[in-house]
């Protein structure tokens, strides 16, 4: 190919030129028309030489994910701090107080999330935790509502009627200023109705 | 010792509060007066001559007026007391309701005074002056002309937004309970399911017991002799104040040679009708009803 080459070029310096043009373009016809053969002794070098690059890639791939699986397992390996209200994330917390969460059902989603190995606000997502957090939510209702449970009772307030009962049953005056003010209220209505 | 009336804390504790709680209900001078219970004995309102503008003739003259002050004052004078002296006190706190009575009763009796002397003083000072047709309040067709003659005394002052009070006495209910049965549908309808009701034309109406404006001295204090027996007052709230400095106070004490305990309830008072609102206040005159 190079020596076809060479007689064009020897062809134009000739000064047949113009004559030869025909002949030129010809030649060039058949130049490219004749396949190029590559030295095959240089091809396998280049190949061999590609092949070994990219084992060596591979190899260096390999190492990178062996690396990487060694750290991740030595992470599993290490015993995870349980969240609690102390250490919780600003997100966590943010999200604990915006799906309006009672405090009581906390320990459930910190134990849900120790589990699973996942952050709170992940854990909330959870359809499991989800389920549990509506059912407490509901026997919570149901149990203010039945007064059932170990609930204890609040502190009753007494009525104006039976503060002024008990005063003149045992001549007892309450402690408060409001309760006496009510006392004293519910004698004059009681006067007013006579 | 338990919280009961057999202690003395609890007793105090108690006749305060029947005290707040009376006074704040029963007293009409708490309702028509600006009340003052701090402890100032005087409270000075001074004010200003009245500037006057003149029109005249171009001529560029004119009589400089003096420009005057007068210190208006309200100046406590007077004090309200009721003692008693219960020799068998034990027997007394032996049930609740005789002690609560008594406690009441007193301080019923000092919201009385105190409502005798504020509307007797308001009324001796009030700068209008109006008579009723014949038979007063006690005839029904009078309602509505004393009420529109009235609301006219007042008409067209800026103070009227603090709202109108009329004091009768107990007497002359009875024309006014006639005329509300009688003064349209809704109003009739209300008045014959409530009974009284204590406004009427806008005016809010208070009832005193009988004998509050009266003809003489007032617990022999001569500064405080009034003609008002068959006077009544008519007027804008809030224009005259009435001072209790640190309100009304009480003591039990034990009495040398005496058994017992003294209980002695008392309050200082004063009273002012402002002199630039005094024409905000109508003295009403009744007159008699025309014999046949």
């Amino acid at each position: 190919m190079e020596d076809k080459t060479k007689a064009i070029a020897d062809a134009s310096i000739d000064g047949k030129g113009t004559q030869d043009t025909e002949n030129l373009e010809e030649l060039l016809k058949t130049s490219q028309d004749v396949p190029v053969e590559p030295d095959k002794k240089e091809e396998d070098k280049v190949v061999v030489q590609k092949e070994v690059s990219e084992v060596d890639k591979l190899k260096k791939i390999a190492g990178n994910y062996k690396i990487r699986a060694e750290k991740a397992e030595e992470k599993l390996k290490l015993p995870k701090k349980k969240a609690s209200l102390q250490n919780l994330s600003v997100k966590d917390l943010s999200a604990l107080v915006k799906a309006d969460i009672n405090e009581d059902d906390y320990d459930d989603i910190f134990d849900y999330a120790h589990l699973k190995g996942i952050p709170v606000v992940e854990a909330l997502k959870a359809p499991i935790v989800k389920a549990l957090l509506t059912e407490k939510v509901e026997n919570r209702a149901t149990a203010e509502a039945t007064s059932t449970g170990n609930k204890i009772a609040g502190q009753v307030t007494p009525s104006a009627e039976d503060i002024l009962q008990k005063a003149e049953e045992t001549k007892e005056i309450p402690d408060s200023d409001a309760d006496i003010t009510k006392l004293v209220e519910a004698r004059l209505a009681k006067k007013q109705q006579k | 010792m338990s919280n009961t009336i057999d202690s003395k804390v609890y007793r105090d504790k108690y006749r305060q509060a029947t005290l707040d709680s009376i006074l704040r209900r029963a007293l009409i001078a708490e309702s028509i007066c600006e009340v003052d219970r701090d402890s100032a004995k005087q409270i000075d309102n001074p004010y200003g001559s009245q500037p006057t503008t003149v029109i005249q003739a171009l001529a560029g003259t004119y009589s400089p007026a003096t420009f005057t002050t007068t210190n208006d004052y309200l100046s406590v004078d007077y004090e309200v007391i009721v003692s008693e002296h219960i020799y068998d006190f034990e027997n007394v706190l032996s049930k609740f309701n005789l002690f609560a009575n008594r406690t009441e009763e007193e301080a019923f009796s000092i919201a009385a005074k105190i409502d005798s002397f504020v509307l007797n003083e308001l009324c001796d000072n009030a700068g209008e002056s109006y008579s009723t047709p014949a038979g007063g309040f006690a005839t029904t067709a009078n309602i509505p002309v004393i009420f529109g003659e009235l609301l006219g005394k007042v008409a067209g002052y800026a103070d009227v937004y603090k709202g109108l009070f009329l004091v009768l006495e107990s007497t002359e209910i009875s024309g006014l309970v006639q005329k509300q049965v009688d003064s349209g549908f809704s109003f009739a309808d209300m008045a014959l399911k409530n009974g009284f009701i204590t406004s009427y034309m806008g005016v809010d109406i208070y009832i005193t017991r009988p004998d509050v404006f009266i003809d003489g001295t007032m617990d022999s204090v001569s500064a405080l002799t009034f003609t008002n027996d068959g006077h009544r007052i008519f007027g804008v709230k809030k224009m005259a104040t009435y001072a209790s400095p640190r309100g009304v106070r009480f003591e039990e004490k034990s009495v040398s040679g005496k058994t017992g305990k003294e209980i002695v309830t008392w309050g200082y008072v004063g009273f002012k009708l402002w002199t630039l609102k005094e024409n905000l206040i109508v003295d009403i005159t009744l007159t008699a009803a025309e014999s046949a």
